[in-house]
């Protein structure tokens, strides 16, 4: 009988300190707020696009902004991969900043909604940081995984063809919960294809013209500061309107080139969806040194200040081709980088097609952007 | 027993990490890491292509241009092509765009197209991934530069050769193509980090050809609009 | 001095202190260890990370026990005990073919567990009095045992190691299977050859049938083999051919079971079941711990720390380090040295380029798990001694060579590692 009663006191205090941190993991599952802005037009889920994910984890907000007027349509993506903090926080930012005068512009800031709900293991990623706005008040943003929650998919199989034909076998194989490996996705494949599918069906519905899918790569990575842009023989104006905002943001002093999808990237968003839709793919990587392997103490100051003195100190030595800065890449460089890489684009998109112009401000220069901070970027939530 | 095995481990530890420190030789230049877990494969962008070496140009110091540019020589009609087809076609009909004058700009065009233009400006630098999206094969590519190189030696055309992609358009194709171009040309626009080994400003010194080492991209805009305004 | 190296050394300390001081098992001795380094770290006691890490593993965890209860069934029901009889009464007149297989039976449960000890308990236990009977002198069948379970555990299908190196930068377990067979076959027939083939000349059947107990092979035939057999079949049809459905790995090991319920000697099941599990929990507890020390390593920076300083090091010295501190490391906690110190070297040898990282990470696994013969631990050569009736140090000696081409052929395929990718 002691002995059962040790097994018990045993099992209470392990019971104890999982729940204790479950409410930590639960807790994720609460979403950011968004601040109002009066030129949204309305709030759609994607589930309008993609009837399968009507009531699952993945079900996410699109943010319509119809200007009324006759133009184009771009499609905005933030939060393909939840660890790649500056792809969300700029959708939102965008969300909460933009006034439309041509056109229609949606906007997804959380595309993979369940991979926002976890962290990935070993990797002692923070779970949240924080933004201090400039009437004092605090905004906090999760941090989550590159792929859909296991919780929401599992187990991953280990052969899986998706309808891009990439084949997900090998290391690839848990690359099934990736909403960037999956594109076009199956209206009753797995969770994450349903997304992909969702996304796929919004640019047909929708006649969507341009989309910008915003991401962030650790610096080891080679497309960093890079815009992809999807090739096809009835897209030629694509490589074009990319070019003449590579220039523009060029000429602005930030660097910037553009690449061909390649060849056999299937499945990913610029090359997939850039072949089966009639939308110009582009998607844009900013440096993320929280991501790399490389990475020392995670905190606040590694995430939002993007400052790791371990990256800089392997560039110097030859391993990192990157040309990591000294004292960090913050979110608000990040951040203003895609936002001007947003808004040149839907500017060479117009002028290249004036009868389907998208015309919008509000996000600012990239100067006006980074002067100003995400504290003044970002509203408060009352 | 175990006392001084876990003294000896810890020390041999200690001593390993400690003697870790940050004042180490460093290494040659060596490839960054292909993260599997990040966006996309299958670059051609090689960024082992990079060799250190002293520049003429910096950030301060954006245009070295060594030898006269007879400007008369660049007439209209001008065209803008493509040798290997690059990214950097693209921008250069961007620049070109900018620069505000007249042209015509065909990155596949054939002979036939070019015939009759005066000033000819060819974006060198080949991509397997540019010819695969046009549908191009590698022989192919080359045998229609070696026909419009023809047709422009009998039209007596004035030739620009803008290599402005940088060190990564060194391979054996690119170097191929800009041989071609640079044995007829009156003019060469280099991004400077391809001239690494110094291939073009020897070859520019030796048939005494003006070649203007740009420190980036976008200083094709200012070279550009140096000439034709 | 870095906070890094600090938590580090604070990480490392409080384990070793715990381990072999206290005398803590290595999974505690790894939880305090992850705590310390999150205290001294400025985290508290971040509850989520040491959850987080300590679930990485979950998968794996479920299908060691899995394996676990058919390794018990298979080596209950008499297969093992009739597949020794079978390979020494049919090969005995080929000492050097009949060794190697008795090698692979020895490697089984290791290959399929991933643990040493549960190769040396298992078959390594029904074995030995073959080796014995044999002729092999006792020592040297410590020895064989031994090594034999260290080549089993690096074997695949699984290779825990070589799981907490890829898991920590963020490789999935897979491909792993042809870089492990080249390094584990080779040195594990080298092994049984040098250790035993000497003593193998001129073997008497009738002696040898005297002292293996061919009842059970008789009494049941083919019928006890099915369990492996179906293994085998429906693990690689699985991996083969994507039309197969996708059981799983832990389902195929419990269907396979319960056939071998049905196929040879009756046992309770219940009661070995349970006994099997107590050899496991330690095992799982393990993987628990490590999962812990890695995410809290991460955390305070102090993985990135070492990659970094490593990378200054040059990788001359990486190299010298994944063959003398690793295996040395061993003699603690070999899924330790795959986590403190594999993953850091593999992120040091991917940044220096022009390597194969799978091939890689299993010559690194592989270092890592020659670590469970150091002593003082020394977890399979102790057991192998046990099981013989001898001290550990005469085992020891005779693996002295064996453990050295083993170093070297790691070594070998490290170092060509675009070769063999």
């Amino acid at each position: 009988m002691k002995e059962y009663w040790k097994n018990i006191v045993v099992l209470l205090i392990a019971l104890l300190f999982a729940v204790l941190a479950s409410i930590d993991f639960i807790s994720m599952q609460v979403q950011e707020k968004i601040a109002p802005n009066q030129n949204l037009t309305e709030v759609k889920m994607l589930s309008c696009y993609s009837p399968g994910l009507k009531g699952t984890d993945s079900d996410t907000e699109v943010y319509v902004f119809d200007s009324g007027n006759p133009g184009g349509t771009m499609l905005i993506l933030g939060g393909t991969h939840p660890n790649e903090s500056a792809g969300m926080v700029s959708a939102i930012a965008t969300i909460e900043n933009l006034e439309v005068e041509r056109g229609r512009v949606f906007i997804i800031p959380w595309t993979n909604k369940s991979g926002f709900t976890h962290t990935s293991p070993l990797d002692g990623m923070q779970d949240r940081f924080s933004i201090t706005l400039s009437d004092g008040s605090i905004r906090t943003f999760r941090v989550g995984n590159r792929l859909t929650n296991p919780v929401d998919q599992w187990p991953d199989r280990t052969y899986y063809e998706g309808t891009s034909g990439r084949k997900l076998i090998g290391s690839e194989s848990p690359e099934i919960r990736n909403v960037n490996r999956l594109y076009y996705g199956k209206e009753n494949g797995v969770l994450t294809e349903r997304v992909c599918y969702g996304i796929y069906n919004l640019i047909n519905a929708e006649g969507v013209d341009l989309t910008m899918d915003m991401h962030e790569g650790s610096p080891e990575f080679l497309y960093l500061d890079c815009t992809m842009v999807n090739q096809k023989a009835d897209n030629e104006k694509a490589m074009s309107i990319a070019s003449s905002m590579a220039l523009s943001m060029q000429l602005d002093g930030l660097d910037m080139r553009t690449e061909y999808s390649g060849k056999s990237s299937y499945g990913l968003s610029h090359r997939s969806l850039g072949d089966n839709t009639a939308s110009m793919m582009t998607l844009m990587e900013t440096y993320n040194p929280s991501m790399g392997p490389l990475h020392g103490k995670m905190d606040d100051d590694l995430i939002v200040n993007g400052n790791e003195p371990n990256y800089y100190q392997a560039h110097n030595e030859g391993y990192i081709y990157f040309d990591v800065p000294e004292n960090g890449y913050p979110l608000a460089e990040r951040v203003a980088r895609h936002l001007t890489c947003i808004s040149y684009l839907a500017q060479s998109y117009s002028e290249a097609n004036p009868h389907d112009a998208i015309v919008f401000e509000g996000l600012g220069s990239y100067d006006d952007i980074v002067e100003k901070g995400l504290g003044n970027l970002l509203k408060p939530i009352d | 027993m175990k006392k001084i095995i876990v003294v000896l481990l810890a020390i041999a530890l200690l001593i390993g990490f400690g003697s870790c420190s940050k004042a180490a030789t460093p290494a040659a230049a060596a490839p960054a890491a292909n993260t599997p877990s990040t966006g996309t494969v299958d670059s051609e962008y090689d960024p082992n292509a990079t060799v250190d070496f002293e520049m003429k140009t910096s950030a301060d110091k954006r245009v070295v241009t060594i030898g006269e540019i007879d400007k008369s020589l660049y007439q209209s009609p001008i065209f803008v092509t493509s040798f290997g087809q690059s990214t950097d076609a693209a921008m250069l009909d961007t620049v070109m765009k900018r620069v505000g004058i007249d042209y015509h700009y065909n990155p596949t065009a054939t002979a036939d197209d070019i015939a009759g233009s005066k000033t000819v400006i060819i974006a060198v630098g080949a991509s397997t991934k540019g010819l695969g999206a046009a549908g191009i094969s590698e022989a192919d590519e080359t045998a229609r530069a070696k026909a419009i190189m023809k047709q422009i030696k009998a039209d007596g055309s004035q030739v620009i050769c803008c290599h402005i992609g940088g060190s990564s358009r060194r391979g054996a194709l690119s170097d191929e193509l800009a041989d071609m171009v640079m044995k007829q040309c009156s003019y060469i626009v280099l991004k400077e980090d391809a001239n690494f080994d110094s291939k073009f400003t020897d070859f520019a010194s030796a048939h005494n050809i003006p070649i203007s080492l740009i420190f980036a991209t976008k200083d094709t805009v200012s070279v550009f609009t140096d000439i034709f305004k | 001095m870095d906070i890094e190296l600090i938590c580090l050394l604070a990480m490392l300390g409080v384990f070793l202190l715990s381990n072999l001081l206290l005398k803590l098992p290595v999974s505690i001795s790894m939880v305090l260890g992850a705590l310390a380094g999150a205290i001294v770290g400025g985290e508290g006691i971040p509850l989520r990370h040491l959850f987080e890490g300590t679930f990485t593993y979950v998968d794996t965890m479920l299908i060691i026990s899995s394996a676990m209860l058919f390794m018990t069934v298979i080596q209950e029901s008499g297969a093992l005990e009739a597949l020794n009889s079978v390979i020494v009464t049919h090969f005995y007149k080929y000492p050097a073919l009949m060794l190697i297989m008795l090698m692979l039976v020895i490697m089984f449960p290791g290959m399929i567990t991933g643990s040493s000890t549960a190769a040396v308990l298992s078959a390594g236990a029904l074995v030995a009095p073959v080796l014995l009977l044999i002729g092999i002198p006792k020592e040297k069948a410590g020895a064989i045992i031994a090594i034999g379970s260290i080549m089993g555990m690096a074997a695949p299908p699984i290779n825990i190691p070589a799981m907490l190196i890829g898991g920590g930068v963020d490789m999935p377990y897979i491909g792993f299977d042809g870089p492990l067979l080249l390094l584990t076959i080779p040195c594990a027939v080298f092994s049984i050859l040098f250790l035993g083939l000497k003593h193998c000349r001129n073997l008497d059947i009738e002696k040898l049938e005297s002292g293996l107990d061919l009842e059970v092979g008789k009494k049941y035939g083919f019928k006890l083999y099915i369990p492996i057999l179906a293994l085998f079949v429906l693990l690689i049809a699985s991996k083969a051919f994507p039309a197969f459905p996708q059981i799983g790995t832990c389902l195929i090991f419990l269907v396979c079971a319960f056939i071998g319920l049905f196929t040879g000697r009756k046992f309770n099941f219940w009661e070995k079941a349970l006994k099997a599990m107590d050899t496991t929990i330690p095992v799982l507890a393990k993987l628990m711990g490590v999962g812990m020390f890695i995410q809290i390593m991460t955390l305070v920076g102090a993985r990135g720390w070492i990659v970094v300083s490593c990378l200054s090091l040059g990788i001359a010295a990486v190299y010298i380090a994944s063959f003398t501190v690793m295996p040395a490391f061993g003699a603690i906690s070999s899924y330790g040295a795959a986590s403190v110190l594999g993953v850091p070297f593999l992120l040091v040898m991917i940044q220096q380029g022009r390597c194969s990282d799978i091939v890689v990470a299993s010559c690194l696994s592989f270092l890592c798990c020659l670590g469970d013969l150091m002593p003082p631990t020394a977890l399979a050569g102790n057991y192998a001694a046990q099981i013989v009736g001898l001290k550990y140090k005469p085992v020891l000696i005779h693996c002295i060579v064996p453990f050295v081409v083993c170093i070297a052929v790691g070594l070998a395929v490290m170092l060509n590692s675009l070769t063999f990718a």
